[in-house]
């Protein structure tokens, strides 16, 4: 895994599949965040990064919505 | 008769519900928690010689006390011991949803796992082999479709095997990798020396577990110094070894064992396909569309409620009068006639007149559990987030936001999904905006009254809308001001599209139709007696009324009552507003329940017993307001909307919010926008129509 890769979720096109590298969220929202599947290793799909506001990822089987600033905030390759 | 406990647990949206009503039937009541408002939902069913009792847990995605369901349903589990705890998982979803299972394995709870919707799960080409994946879990796993009613007598019979098991300890749970199942052995060795008295609730290996995770909650439970020290110690060491922090570790581990066990167990036949879920999503989550649908669904919902309901609730109405006429007709000659006008005016035209509704409120209530079961509505919350976003709250604010328009009182004990205090402060304060059932009533009342049968439709949808903007611009104020600051991370599941069962939507909208009636009983009944005692007394005197005819003489009977003078008093208030003293007095009786604006009217207006003249309310209301008939309607609702919210959800604010302070917040802030409002729409309105 090259370094210069690593760039927030926030930045992914759509239809991308990613790997998360690691998430700097405070430790109640990073417990939630992994208990709905999301955590340093697995892969997701961005499915809608069209609009200004929430942001939609596929992990799995489950689609999650996520704001625009948690976005920001998961590293991913 | 052998009596057990099971509690249901399960990630949001994993058809939890169905399988709850699939074990239960119809025999289920809803009650709250004890001291927290979330509601607990318990059932009961006899099954081969036992008396099973069920509990619905709320839905959550792990243990981890991040939530107050989480929180809940931890504690249920720890503190009433349940017999059996069955996991409803989705097992169209199975990794994810198997986390949680995860964490009940780790508290050594007896558990059963309940493989929903399978059906979904083997047209998606999933094929689970059940014994070895039982084995690994060291579980009973059963195949259910909740919402189809199959599985359940599987389900009870694992349930009651289970329960009937000597309980044994679990051979190879999760490993955490060496190091970490050290630190765990060895910190749960020190608790099982110390600290005698948490271990007789709690499982030792599942304390040290938590405390190795910072659990605040446990953390507070343990009250040994040596044991905190040697849980921080060992956190540490960890991240020195392994580079990493634990939780991140753990979870790692948990998700580790989930894949590992699912590659062992699962096999797919089918290749991954674009999902039908994906297809529709495309059109009503689309950046164009989305919005445009949103509108036009919501416009739907009211006319549906409207159009529909306007029927039953014409029979309501013709029997209520029909029970009026018969109780003038058959009562023995002169004898007690303070009663007779007791049981006409106050009771059946009072509680009448709010029962009338059942029929709107029941079909309000279906669409917004189809809407809800469906999955639509966390697809609504995700639309709006980019509106809400702007005015400083986000798309989750939404959710209880739309259960308003049922009732403040869920809507704001739905403000718990969200984990921000501001957010949440200023969602309850807005609440009341959405305009509820009673309200609903109102304006059914009102419209057909007020206005042309070609603009009602458009009416019921403009004063809706009207809410919700006043409500944007107030949160946009509110984040502004008093709730100033950063908005918290917003994170929602998107759930598959689902077709709602008819049991399900059936028995959801009847346990809130029966609340509805519940309170027509009740309170309404109380208050309606009260308010006739109000219109009655004090009488004028015999002979002021002398040589006046009927409608006269009610007139001066109604206004030297409390009622009347209550009215008159406030009359120069309201009169800018273009309300007259008998809308004032509907408008104070309506602070206690909104549909007592319904029922003070129906008594204001209702000629003293005669059932000639006693003509129904929307004729009298034609009757009397002639002049700028559709502004005069529209700013009775206009107030009603945005005015003191009902004495219930008063007290649901104060509740929620933890004090009185906000509850008058709430109020006061509330009815005087009201009156602003209204006095400008008035008397600028009143310029154009002269």
């Amino acid at each position: 895994m090259e370094i210069k890769d690593v760039r927030p979720l926030a930045l992914v096109k759509d239809g991308e599949t990613v790997k998360i590298v690691n998430i700097a969220a405070g430790c109640g929202l990073n417990s939630r965040l992994r208990a709905m599947g999301l955590w340093p290793g697995v892969e997701i799909v961005v499915v809608n990064n069209r609009n200004s506001g929430a942001f939609v990822v596929k992990v799995k089987e489950s689609k999650i919505v996520l704001g625009r600033g948690i976005a920001n905030k998961i590293m991913v390759s | 008769m052998k009596k057990i406990t099971v509690a249901l647990a399960g990630n949001p949206n994993s058809g939890k519900t169905t399988v709850f009503n699939m074990l239960t039937g119809a025999r289920q009541h809803v009650a709250n928690y004890p001291g927290v408002t979330v509601e607990q939902k318990e059932g009961f069913r006899r099954y081969d010689g036992y008396e099973i009792r069920f509990i619905d847990l709320p839905g959550t995605y792990s243990l981890d006390a991040y939530s107050i369901e989480e929180l809940v349903a931890r504690d249920f589990i720890i503190d009433e011991h349940p017999d059996v705890v069955v996991d409803v998982v989705d097992s169209s979803n199975i990794e994810r949803n198997l986390y949680l299972a995860t964490q009940l394995i780790e508290m050594d709870v007896p558990l059963v796992l309940a493989f929903n919707m399978s059906d979904i799960a083997r047209l998606n080409g999933l094929v689970f082999d059940i014994d070895e994946m039982s084995e690994l879990l060291e579980a009973e796993i059963v195949l259910t479709v909740g919402s189809k009613g199959r599985g359940g007598n599987e389900l009870l019979a694992a349930i009651l095997r289970t329960a009937e098991k000597e309980k044994t300890k679990r051979s190879h749970k999760i490993s955490y990798g060496r190091e970490i199942n050290e630190k765990v052995a060895e910190l749960s060795g020190l608790i099982e020396q110390i600290d005698n008295k948490a271990i007789e609730k709690y499982h030792p290996d599942w304390l040290a577990i938590k405390l190795l995770e910072r659990d605040k909650q446990i953390a507070e439970k343990i009250k040994d110094d040596t044991v905190k020290q040697k849980a921080d110690e060992s956190i540490k060491e960890i991240k020195a070894i392994l580079g990493d922090e634990l939780e991140v570790l753990m979870a790692d581990r948990r998700y580790g064992f989930i894949s590992g066990a699912c590659q062992e167990t699962i096999k797919k036949t089918v290749e991954f396909r674009h999902s039908f879920s994906d297809t529709i999503d495309s059109v009503l989550t689309n950046q164009v569309l989305g919005l445009p649908i949103f509108l036009f669904l919501m416009f739907v919902v009211f006319q549906i409620t409207f159009a529909i309901g306007s029927y039953p609730m014409g029979w309501l109405e013709s029997f209520f009068d029909w029970l009026c006429k018969v109780t003038i007709n058959y009562w023995p000659g002169d004898n007690m006639l303070w009663l007779r006008s007791l049981l006409v005016e106050g009771v059946i035209r009072g509680v009448g007149g709010v029962v009338m509704f059942l029929p709107n409120i029941l079909l309000l209530f279906a669409s917004i559990a189809i809407l809800e079961a469906t999955g639509y509505m966390a697809r609504a919350a995700f639309i709006m987030d980019r509106v809400m976003h702007k005015i400083g709250l986000h798309g989750k604010s939404f959710i209880p936001m739309i259960i308003g328009f049922g009732c403040s009182v869920p809507a704001i004990m739905a403000t718990r999904i969200l984990e921000n205090r501001r957010n949440r402060f200023t969602t309850i304060m807005v609440i009341p905006l959405m305009s509820c059932g009673a309200k609903f009533a109102i304006y059914a009342l009102l419209i057909p009254a007020f206005f042309p049968l070609k603009w009602q439709g458009t009416m019921l949808w403009l004063i809706y809308v009207v809410g919700i903007i006043i409500a944007i611009i107030c949160v946009k104020i509110l984040r502004l001001t008093v709730f100033k600051g950063e908005t918290t991370p917003f994170v929602m599941e998107l759930p598959p599209y689902r077709m709602p069962t008819f049991k399900a939507l059936g028995l959801y909208t009847w346990q809130r139709g029966w609340m509805y009636l519940k309170k027509a009983g009740t309170i309404i009944l109380l208050m309606s007696i009260i308010l006739w005692f109000a219109k009655t007394y004090p009488k004028p005197a015999q002979e002021s009324l002398q040589g006046l005819n009927a409608q006269q003489v009610h007139e001066i009977k109604l206004s030297s009552s409390v009622v009347g003078r209550i009215g008159k008093t406030i009359e120069p208030a309201i009169k800018p507003l273009g309300f007259d003293w008998k809308i004032g007095t509907a408008l104070v009786g309506s602070v206690a329940a909104k549909e007592l604006f319904i029922t003070q009217l129906s008594i204001v207006y209702a000629v003293d017993s005669d059932a000639e003249q006693s003509h129904n309310l929307r004729y009298r209301l034609r009757e009397t307001y002639t002049e700028h008939r559709p502004l005069m309607g529209f700013c009775i609702m206009l107030f009603c909307l945005i005015s003191s919210p009902c004495v219930a959800t008063v007290v649901m604010t104060k509740q929620e919010t933890g004090s009185w302070g906000w509850a008058m917040f709430q109020f006061f802030g509330l009815t005087i926008l009201a009156y602003i409002v209204t006095l400008i729409v008035y008397q600028v309105g009143i310029l154009f129509v002269g």
